[in-house]
């Protein structure tokens, strides 16, 4: 009987659907959250775009953290047809929630994002973090319950045959395995050595009398049921001692020595989109091997999207590592160091970590570019003859860009850390970074002056009398659009500290950044637009950091203090409380309750262009609390956070936060029960600016553009108010059973998310979701099959938008010739229905007036609300079949045909089809 | 008054009873349970007897708790411990294996070095794992190290890390860092010093050359017809000493 393959086709699942019209004009992302994850273990996420493009994808990002971090960490995703899957180590550390959202960006500058919300930093999706559970009753353990040591071979090593000799030994509680009805069972090259081995129920070891010269595999499974689970999978090499020196298997071939493990990919795909034909071949390579104690591994991408005018397509990397004192990185790298400086960005460059030996010193260091250089594109200049009274007085001259032709500097970035570590008690680090664009990296146009020195091409259609004119008026020429190139210096100090048996861990992170918005101009000397003197120890300090940072006029900030004596201002420099950022936790692990203190601090021009997400001006305290009840099955999280904004006192009124959150998790150990989550969510926002407007009516005043307070009973002109509620309610539940002889697995969830606007008659926001798949595993036939239906409400702008969603889809995948072939279809509709009104400014009859102006849902010339209506269906067929033809050699075939229909208007439908062929060559 | 003493004295006597009763049973049962081992037989070299089993050594062959191994004047063997800690024996040497192990971070281990020399390569101790070496006349206490012990002679030598070698006798204890040597004399104090590096290669030379010449057993075949002229084959192993 053939064995049922029980990898499902990734649940697709509609939870937030927009319509591709004519699949080019807005895409939302298909996820369905995990109930809960693991931690320790890995965790694959899948997000589909239905119908989106493989060649709009310019990169997509998982951004993720565990609950209370700083920052988010970010995880490229694999786009493979319309589906982007990211698999994630989950962390060991860190508080009990894993948030995280996702992010594609596409070539034409737009983002779609999951969830789709304005915040996503501060809403993410948040996932409860469970310990490994059983994936059986618990006669039989998982995995994640059993450590092992492997004693001999080494994994990756070679050893003689004579020499030959098999021994690991496994940890783990006597009572949380049944070894009498699921034993373990110890394979050498896939053939069952249990019975010829020393076997017990700790320690297995076998001596086998004779064996190959060559590479072998040893594994240990643990049995379950008809199934089995890996425990430990390892590679050793038999050398023969008396083979020639040439061969694979001698033992001092070098060649042999490094033999890797890898595999190549060759990606055919055509597509025709809107009627356009678009054909995409791309080549990957990936490998990695050992010996001893050294690891390597590259990667490498070749594709032919490869374009000058996009960042590089293109990917290569190689990782070296040397047993636990060297790593080193090269190519397309994501280095972290902290959350305060880079943390997961991607860089073409070098990162290197090494351990000082028998010191407790690190150090690392990296360098490279975070984007290349791309070239300005620039239209011809354009004259303009400036009229008045119907004569010409002035001409003015333009510049803009060819299409995609707004070009990029290269953007250089170095930094480093030292770091002090003793064991896991003790770590504290020091870091540096500095990223800088490069100015002389492309040729920018400012004047005309740059056209005649660089570019006197785009002077082509002026008359003489123009060229004249902007000879001697270089500045008349004006140009939009240009890029400007930035700055940014980040010093840092993180620490960890793990005391009474990491019972109490402090942690923190303290930080200063100096950013330049435009460092065209270089540094500030005394002839400057601020009409500023620099004392001499100023002028020397800004010069002695232009090696850092250029500091001009263009900071974020300025780090000075203006002093003015007599008739002159001088400029002294200071650090501005708004560079720096800090944040500090102190965790307590007792009585089974995990707590956690945070404080943070971040200014507002705190900035680091290594790491994007981090949110500025805020502070505030964040207590959580974490404990499991009912025999540790209940995961109860419960969070309180008050935070507030305006540090330094930049603006009109401080915004203050509270939010109140909590989880409720049952996680049981045994499969046979669902699990179940439950998470609650309030949040106030408040700026304690009262809602005030004399000069609208009172009904009209929680529309009012304008708001006032009243001082000696005149109205003055003031701040907007904020105050609003937002509730949230998110629900889960995942279930594996058996009915009519199949094995299903079924997961539903619903969520909720109300904003209600207490002073702004236009804020309301409210999104409802619901969702349900099922996963069925035939017993008879290596078949699943896959349904999973959603329906998605959202309204915005207090219900003067609305979208309604629904979508369904059907899958199936069928396993025949032992598993070697490998078909899969599916099926999916969406309906969509979209009802858009905008919302304007009402001038109250008095257009020279504005404080009576209000906003009101735009209407027409006869009073009607103007509603923009589209409603559409989305039908998405796809099919494919993979066939491994040998254990090296595998090819797959994927169709993907795609129909939207228009069913209000006269839009004819599309159909769009992708055809992808994949050869893979697995060493 | 007296009632109460007594009745005081009964229980005492139960409690410890019990307690004695509940002990022996615990190690009686893991001694005739020994489901986990302490450490296996990486290599060898005939002969070498394992005990209480008395039987002969084979690669892979597991130790357990209070089991002892016992090399003759040409045996060798090498063993390894589930921390991948290595004791290299030489001939005519006897050690007994004790210790316990709960998990990766709790594995306790105890040599009983009863006679010969064993050579030392532990590795770096995880809070919770211990490693101590026994001999007539000392206790070793090992912090991630390699090191050599002569029974016979109570010589103690340090090639890396650090020791703690604890005369059993006064409980005086030394520390011995790389390069060091201790040696508990007849009145039972400690004498160390400094080893050179000729002296070290001479101490390790033998274990070198031990290892080396461990192998598994070689193979003779030989050949035969039959009364039908069919030939057969018969493999014969033996060691080379």
């Amino acid at each position: 009987m053939q064995k049922i393959f029980t990898v499902s086709l990734a649940a697709v699942l509609a939870v937030l659907t927009t319509i591709p019209v004519f699949a080019q004009i807005s895409y939302t992302v298909q996820h369905q959250p995990p109930t809960a994850v693991e931690r320790g273990e890995p965790q694959t996420f899948d997000f589909t775009v239905p119908g989106i493009r493989v060649d709009e994808v310019e990169e997509a990002f998982l951004y993720y953290r565990m609950g209370g971090d700083f920052s988010y960490r970010q995880e490229r995703a694999e786009l493979n047809q319309d589906r982007f899957s990211v698999e994630i180590d989950i962390p060991e550390r860190g508080a009990g929630l894993f948030e995280y959202y996702f992010v594609v960006d596409l070539f034409d500058g737009r983002q779609i994002t999951y969830p789709d919300n304005y915040a996503l930093t501060e809403e993410p999706v948040r996932v409860e973090v469970v310990e490994p559970r059983d994936k059986k009753p618990p006669a039989q353990a998982t995995v994640g319950q059993i450590e092992y040591t492997i004693l001999s071979p080494e994994p990756g090593t070679g050893l003689p045959e004579d020499d030959a000799l098999i021994a690991l030994t496994l940890f783990y509680e006597e009572e949380s395995i049944d070894t009498t009805n699921y034993p373990f069972m110890l394979l050498l090259d896939d053939q069952d050595i249990t019975d010829q081995a020393k076997a017990g129920n700790y320690f297995f070891s076998y001596a086998p009398e004779t064996i190959q010269p060559g590479n072998h595999r040893v594994t240990l499974l643990l049995k379950q049921g008809e199934g089995q689970k890996e425990i430990v999978s390892w590679e050793f090499t038999v050398f023969d001692p008396d083979a020639p020196a040439d061969s694979p298997v001698a033992p001092d071939n070098p060649l042999y020595r490094w033999i890797p493990q890898g595999r190549a990919e060759l990606t055919v795909r055509n597509q025709v989109i809107a009627g356009e034909t678009n054909d995409v071949i791309r080549g990957n390579i990936q490998f990695s091997g050992s010996r001893g104690n050294v690891r390597y591994s590259g990667y490498g991408l070749l594709s032919t999207q490869e374009s000058s005018r996009l960042q590089p397509q293109n990917r290569y990397n190689a990782e070296f590592f040397v047993g636990d004192w060297l790593e080193l990185e090269a190519g397309h790298v994501y280095p972290t160091m902290n959350s305060m400086t880079i943390s997961g960005r991607r860089i073409l460059g070098v990162n290197a970590l090494t351990y000082i030996p028998n010191t407790p010193l690190n150090v690392q260091l990296m360098f490279g570019q975070m984007s290349r250089s791309i070239t300005n594109r620039y239209t011809n200049i354009q004259p303009e003859v400036q009229m008045f009274g119907g004569d010409p007085v002035d001409t003015t001259y333009t510049i803009g860009f060819r299409e995609d032709g707004a070009g990029t500097y290269k953007r250089k970035i170095a930094g480093g850390r030292i770091g002090f570590e003793k064991g896991r008690d003790i770590d504290v680090g020091l870091s540096f970074l500095r990223i800088q664009d490069d100015t002389t990296s492309i040729s920018v146009v400012s004047d005309f002056n740059d056209v005649l020195s660089g570019q006197p091409q785009l002077a082509d259609g002026l008359n003489q009398q123009h060229i004249d004119n902007l000879t001697n008026n270089p500045e008349k020429l004006t140009v939009d659009g240009n890029p400007v190139p930035k700055g940014n210096f980040i010093t840092s100090l993180d620490y960890a500290l793990n005391l009474k048996d990491e019972r109490i861990q402090i942690r923190g992170e303290g930080g200063m950044s100096l950013f330049n918005e435009n460092i065209t101009g270089g540094i500030l000397t005394n002839d400057n637009d601020l009409g500023v003197v620099l004392p001499e120890s100023t002028a020397n300090l800004i010069d002695w950091l232009s090696w850092l940072v250029i500091i001009n006029e263009n900071m974020n900030v300025l780090p000075f203090r203006f002093e003015v004596e007599g008739d002159t201002t001088f400029a002294r420099t200071i650090i501005p409380p708004g560079i720096l950022a800090t944040q500090n936790s102190v965790n307590l692990n007792y009585f089974d309750h995990n707590a956690q203190i945070q404080y943070r601090w971040v200014g507002p021009n705190y900035v680091s262009l290594g790491n994007s997400t981090i949110r500025r001006d805020v502070r505030g305290f964040t207590l959580t609390d974490r404990f499991r009840v009912l025999d540790n099955r209940l995961y109860i999280n419960i969070t309180l956070e008050r935070l507030r904004d305006n540090l330094t006192n930049n603006r009109e009124s401080t915004t203050g936060t509270f939010t109140y959150r909590s989880n409720f998790s049952w996680y049981p150990v045994r499969e046979s029960l669902p699990r179940v989550s439950l998470g609650l969510m309030y949040r106030k926002r408040d700026n304690d600016i009262s809602l005030t407007n004399p000069f609208v009516a009172p009904e009209l005043e929680d529309a009012a553009v304008q708001n006032y307070e009243i001082i000696d009973g005149t109205p003055s002109l003031t701040a907007s108010p904020r105050f609003n509620n937002t509730y949230q309610i998110h629900t889960s539940l995942s279930k594996e059973f058996e009915l009519l002889d199949l094995d299903h697995e079924a997961t539903f969830n619903f969520s909720h998310l109300g904003t209600r606007d207490r002073v702004f008659a236009f804020g309301d926001t409210r999104n409802n979701n619901l969702g349900f798949s099922i996963t069925s595993y035939l017993d008879n036939i290596p078949l699943n099959t896959n349904l999973s239906v959603s329906y998605n409400s959202t309204e915005t702008l207090s219900g003067n938008s609305e979208s309604d969603i629904f979508g369904i889809n059907l899958g199936g995948s069928l396993f025949l010739l032992d598993e070697k072939l490998n078909l899969n279809a599916n099926l999916a509709f969406t309906r969509n229905n979209f009802e858009s009104g905008n919302i304007v400014i009402n001038e109250n009859g008095t257009p020279n007036d504005t404080s009576d102006d209000f906003f009101a849902p735009e209407t027409d010339g006869s009073g009607n609300r103007v509603i923009t209506r589209t409603q559409s269906n989305l039908y998405i067929l796809r099919g494919g079949a993979r066939y491994n033809i040998t254990n090296h050699h595998s090819v797959i075939l994927d169709l993907n045909f795609t129909n939207v229909r228009e069913r209000l208007g006269d839009i004819d439908p599309s159909n769009d089809r992708i055809l992808l062929a994949r050869y893979i060559y697995r060493l | 008054m007296m009632h109460l003493k007594k009745l005081q004295n009964t229980v005492v006597l139960a409690l410890a009873g019990i307690l004695s009763l509940g002990w022996v049973s615990a190690e009686v049962y893991n001694y005739l349970n020994p489901d986990r081992p302490l450490a296996y037989v990486r290599r060898f070299r005939p002969d070498v007897r394992l005990l209480p089993k008395n039987i002969m050594a084979d690669r892979g062959e597991p130790l357990f708790n209070g089991d002892t191994l016992r090399t003759d004047n040409r045996g060798y063997a090498a063993v390894q411990f589930m921390d991948k800690s290595y004791a290299k024996v030489k001939p005519k040497s006897e050690l007994i294996v004790r210790g316990d192990v709960k998990n990766t971070n709790s594995i306790t281990t105890n040599i009983v070095l009863k006679g010969g020399e064993i050579l030392l390569e532990i590795t770096e101790r995880r809070a919770g794992n211990e490693f101590e070496v026994t001999t007539s006349t000392a206790v070793a206490s090992v912090k991630g190290t390699k090191f050599g012990v002569q029974e016979n002679s109570s010589y103690f030598w340090v090639e890396e890390g650090l020791v703690d070698l604890q005369s059993r006798a006064t409980g005086n204890t030394v520390q011995l860092a790389a390069m060091m040597f201790g040696q508990i004399n007849a009145d039972n104090t400690i004498t160390t010093g400094e080893i050179t590096r000729e002296q070290l290669l001479q101490l390790n030379e033998d274990y070198e050359s031990l290892n080396k010449s461990v192998t598994d057993p070689k193979i003779i075949k030989f050949r035969f017809r039959d009364k039908d002229g069919e030939w057969r084959e018969i493999e014969l192993k033996y060691y080379e000493n």
